[in-house]
């Protein structure tokens, strides 16, 4: 992280830019409907990608598997609504409820260890649970992934449109609230606490930080807002499928978070963007070998460094 | 059930063939290679297409899959590897991804995704009895090529020159630096070497394992199993982990049929929990 | 019966086979000004560890305030007010002064997990935090990231780090490591004007500080005590002059 290029300062109003970045986001619902669809795919993974950022870039717990909340997410969303009741908001909540348990189920796992056993034992949990979803295909689809899913309308009324402009409304809205969720999180003591952890951590007990105490409650945390996200993609596209769990995933986000810049929250939404841009211009070339050249961003940027990615990125984005 | 342990040995001596590189670099280096499984893909299919294509005895492509393997981590040590040693582990795990989405990229391209088959030579497909255990020559003959260079390697470890200089490098190389040894040198050959035996278990493996483009990913959380259970400072560490792997899976995946993989996602889990620094590991190591 | 603050006793801890620390028995007195001094490699760092709770004993009980804390965390410790500083600086190098110090205010006060509010709005603790960073002379690099100060500056900032929790005990590891003469005076005179209530164990290899500091010292040898007494008596003993002092002159 560099001295130059500061994260906003902290404060409880919203800096220019940032409302900015919100009305724009809103305005794309006007101006062009016809990409709701990639829109919202957009708002859904930026939210995964702030997620990750929570227990990433604030806490610096590294994480090779957090596509298991995003797909568990998902799939509590879609067999709610196909098996229970198809009301999107109820089945939103209980998807978050699911996920969030699940995240503090498997947080006393990250606690211990170095930085390999983490990225291990985030892979392994990430693992666990596409075996399970694949096992148990005769409840979640397997391979084919889960049919018959239709959401109901959002407050009885709006019916999801096949243009996805409801869809897209629907999760900015809750991109947004969770956002500024979190925002308030990070620039509060708990957050800083949080740095402080990620800074230091034996400083940070030091200082009488119950360490691993803040950790589970972020790591739950993080794993709510994946799972949130998660939800969103099967409601919004009536679909859950094994790719929600599989490891492209949890390495996508890294990826975008990688672009975006850790430790600043925006940088999960600047990096969804630019890895969107990135996936769809090298599916436009190679249509079946674009990982290729995602794989070759991944290694030069890598050698670039992850600070002066962040960096630069920051400050294009920042100064317009 | 003597048949399956015996599966399971061979299965593990084929992992830890295929594993024991990846402990190296990471002992060595404190580098993660999540990559290391394209250097066994390599050697799988420079294996596939020697024995299926040009018509090379399996026996004589076994060496030139090491060779190729071996040549492939001394081009990417220098040029690639080396700049990242002193980064977070995080930055080493994402270059490695990168390199494993190229590598399967590449390999579906020029290969395309289906399963790759080697010719074996007629001896090694037979079945024999021994005292009631059934026993596959090519599993036979596995546990003794591997078994031979596991002996040679671990001699080299501790009786050579070489490997005491590895040694030292591996306890510290600032002070192995400060000793004269030239750490440089000893990271080039041990990757080399560690990535060509990964092409060495790769060509051996295609038959029991299977190969397609996904191997590495499939395959990235047993090495890493071997390595974390195993340790990163012994050769008998990793040696134990995978052999302890190789049977449990396969003695799980016969018993346990539905929830054989489990098994051992389960056992790294626990084993994590309890000795996050891996069973077999000295205590104070890395 | 004294006012004893912080007491070991029979205090053990060995690695594999070698002995780090050796039946120590240790009682600081409230208001205490105790040095602990003792050749490189004697364990002074280990016993803080122990202290602190970063290590577990092999054997041994530490009292705080006549309870037992052997069993505690170190962020109970510090919780109850057992503080300490490092002896390499150990600081959170992504935030700045006045954030670390207005976060370690936070903790002290309990408002550590507060999720609505941001840290900066507490004007009471910034204004506490900026307070104490001026009163080190390091009121001009309060929106500097910690990573960026230098050497002397860090030191600074670590102690104020331990100051900013209001211990009442507290452990200063070599405070003035590495620090040039010409930055020692900030630190030199927080040391003195210290509270009086407040108890401190002080470990330093500069005599000339221990002495102006310390009306207690005792000297740790291998491990294990020499001997400890009061200030002046520790500067006559022939035995510790030997083992201890007779190196200082080297430098």
């Amino acid at each position: 992280m560099a001295a130059s290029a500061q994260p906003p300062t902290p404060g409880a109003r919203m800096r220019a830019w940032e409302i900015a970045v919100w009305l724009g986001a809103l305005a794309m619902w006007f101006i062009a409907p016809r990409y709701a669809p990639l829109f919202n795919e957009i708002a859904i993974l930026a939210l995964f990608a702030v997620s990750l950022d929570l227990i990433l870039g604030y806490s610096g717990i590294v994480s090779l598997g957090h596509a298991a909340f995003f797909g568990t997410g998902a799939y509590v969303a879609a067999l709610f609504a196909k098996h229970f009741l198809p009301d999107p908001l109820v089945g939103l909540a209980v998807a978050v409820f699911v996920s969030t348990l699940l995240g503090l189920l498997t947080s006393a796992l990250v606690l211990r260890g170095s930085d390999l056993t983490r990225l291990m034992v985030t892979l392994g949990v990430a693992l666990i649970l596409y075996e399970l979803a694949n096992r148990f295909d005769n409840i979640t689809g397997g391979a084919d992934g889960l049919q018959g899913v239709v959401t109901g309308p959002l407050f009885g009324s709006f019916a999801f449109d096949l243009g996805g402009r409801v869809a897209y409304l629907y999760s900015l809205t809750v991109l947004f609230v969770l956002f500024l969720l979190a925002r308030r999180i990070v620039d509060a003591p708990f957050g800083y606490g949080l740095r402080a952890i990620r800074d230091n951590p034996r400083r940070a007990a030091a200082i009488g930080i119950p360490v691993n105490a803040r950790l589970t409650a972020v790591y739950t945390l993080a794993a709510a807002y994946a799972g949130a996200a998660g939800a969103l993609l099967a409601q919004t596209t009536n679909f859950a499928s094994l790719d929600a769990l599989d490891f492209h995933r949890s390495a996508d986000v890294l990826l975008a978070l990688v672009l975006g810049g850790s430790g600043w929250l925006y940088g999960g939404i600047v990096g969804t963007v630019a890895f969107k841009l990135m996936h769809d211009l090298f599916s436009a070339w190679t249509p079946q070998y674009w990982q290729f050249w995602i794989g070759l961003v991944l290694v030069v940027l890598m050698l670039i460094g992850r600070d002066r990615v962040a960096k630069l990125l920051r400050r294009v984005v920042i100064r317009r | 059930m003597l048949t399956i342990l015996f599966d399971g040995i061979a299965y593990g001596m084929l992992l830890f063939m295929l594993a024991c590189g990846l402990a190296v670099t990471l002992g060595l280096m404190n580098f993660v290679n999540l990559a290391h499984g394209a250097f066994a893909m390599a050697g799988g299919y420079l294996t596939a297409v020697l024995t299926n294509r040009l018509g090379v005895p399996f026996l004589a492509s076994l060496p030139l899959a090491f060779l190729f393997a071996a040549a492939l981590g001394a081009i990417l040590e220098p040029t690639l590897y080396r700049r990242l040693y002193r980064r977070p582990h995080l930055d080493q795990v994402l270059f490695s991804i990168g390199l494993v989405f190229m590598a399967i990229a590449a390999v579906d391209y020029f290969f395309g995704a289906q399963q790759q088959f080697v010719r074996l030579p007629a001896f090694l497909k037979s079945r024999f009895e021994v005292g009631g255990i059934g026993i596959g020559a090519y599993r036979l003959f596995i546990i003794a090529v591997c078994g031979v260079l596991t002996i040679a390697l671990q001699l080299t470890l501790l009786h050579t020159r070489f490997g005491s200089r590895l040694r030292a490098a591996v306890d510290d190389p600032r002070v192995a630096a400060g000793l004269g040894i030239d750490v440089n040198r000893i990271f080039l050959s041990t990757f080399a070497v560690g990535s060509g035996l990964a092409g060495l278990g790769g060509a051996l493996g295609a038959e029991i394992l299977g190969l397609d483009p996904t191997f590495p990913l499939k395959f990235m959380l047993y090495f890493l199993l071997v390595v974390a259970v195993g340790g990163t400072t012994t050769i008998t560490g990793p040696l134990l982990a995978s052999l302890l792997l190789g049977v449990a899976d396969v003695a799980g995946k016969y018993y346990v049929p539905k929830l054989g993989a489990f098994i051992i996602y389960c056992v790294m889990i626990a084993v994590l929990m309890v000795r996050p620094q891996g069973l077999f590991a000295r205590i104070g190591a890395r | 019966m004294s006012d004893i603050v912080l007491a070991t006793h029979s205090l053990h801890k060995h690695f594999g086979g070698i002995p780090a620390t050796q039946d120590v028995t240790l009682a600081l007195a409230r208001g205490a000004r105790h040095a602990l001094i003792g050749p490189n490699g004697a364990g002074k760092t280990t016993l803080v560890n122990l202290l602190t709770g970063m290590l577990s004993p092999s054997s041994g009980r530490i009292d705080l305030e006549g309870e037992d804390i052997t069993e505690l965390p170190p962020h109970q410790r510090a919780r109850r007010g057992l503080v300490r500083t490092f002896q390499i600086t150990q600081l959170f190098d992504t935030l700045t002064p006045l954030e670390t110090i207005t976060l370690v205010i936070a903790e002290r006060e309990r408002t550590g997990t507060r999720l609505w509010r941001p840290l900066v709005s507490e004007r009471a603790h910034v204004d506490e935090a900026a307070g104490l960073l001026a009163m080190l002379h390091l009121g001009d690099v309060l929106r500097e990231r910690a990573a960026t100060l230098p050497y002397g500056r860090r030191r600074l900032l670590e102690i104020a780090i331990a100051l900013a929790a209001r211990p009442r005990v507290l452990l200063l590891d070599e405070p003035l490591a590495g620090v040039p003469t010409s930055e020692s005076r900030e630190i030199l005179d927080t040391l003195s004007a210290l509270p009086a209530a407040v108890t401190v164990l002080l470990i330093e290899h500069d005599m000339d500080v221990v002495f102006r500091f310390a009306t207690r010292i005792s000297v740790l040898v291998n491990g294990a005590l020499l001997v400890e007494g009061p200030a002046d008596e520790i500067a006559r003993n022939p035995q510790v002059r030997a083992v201890y002092l007779g190196e200082s002159r080297h430098g």
